[in-house]
């Protein structure tokens, strides 16, 4: 689990930050 | 493909690495609402958003449970000092209360095929801006008419 420092991040990690990215985005503040 | 199906691999992942991503969410969200916004609220509705995706059955409860229990452990450590102890009992609570469709994230809200409603913030403030308009609207109205009047009453002392 905390392995990701050792290996760079997978195509899949990184589209799953860009797609958290534009989720975190499409939100207004609390 | 759906937000969930993107977001999912993350959540096999330490939730280290979805922080960089949080902290520019902040960042933007401070400068566009202002200093008041706390720290705090914005870290608590970062882990509340991921959260959401277990409550609408789109990513298995267990798994955003555990991976969020990890994310608050480590927002909390971001959180400045005095607004640890709200943003802890936030968390403490996250989860117990049902979370409804309408307050749900607007992308998930979308993903489920639902039609976007506004969140009660979001319609607060538009009802802000509506009384604003007709505010102005009023204000510019009474503007013409007094501008009206002027201008028969210029024009009636040009008569005399």
């Amino acid at each position: 689990m905390d392995n990701t420092n050792q290996n760079p991040p997978t195509d899949e990690i990184l589209m799953g930050l860009a797609q958290l990215q534009r989720y975190l985005g499409d939100e207004m503040a609390p | 493909m759906m937000v969930a199906d993107s977001i999912r691999p993350l959540l096999k992942e330490s939730p280290e690495i979805v922080i960089p991503v949080i902290q520019a969410w902040i960042t933007d969200q401070r400068r566009i609402e202002g200093p008041q916004l706390t720290i705090g609220d914005c870290l608590f509705h970062a882990v509340k958003c991921i959260y959401a995706l277990s409550q609408l059955h789109l990513i298995d409860k267990q798994l955003v449970t555990e991976y969020t229990g990890g994310l608050g452990r480590l927002v909390l450590d971001l959180c400045p000092e005095d607004q640890r102890a709200q943003l802890r009992d936030n968390l403490a609570n996250l989860g117990k209360q049902p979370q409804s469709l309408s307050r749900a994230p607007a992308r998930v809200r979308r993903d489920v095929g639902h039609a976007r409603e506004p969140a009660s913030d979001d319609r607060a403030r538009r009802q802000r801006r509506f009384s604003l308009l007709v505010d102005r609207l009023q204000q510019d109205s009474g503007a013409a008419i007094r501008t009206q009047e002027e201008r028969s009453s210029a024009m009636a002392s040009l008569r005399d």
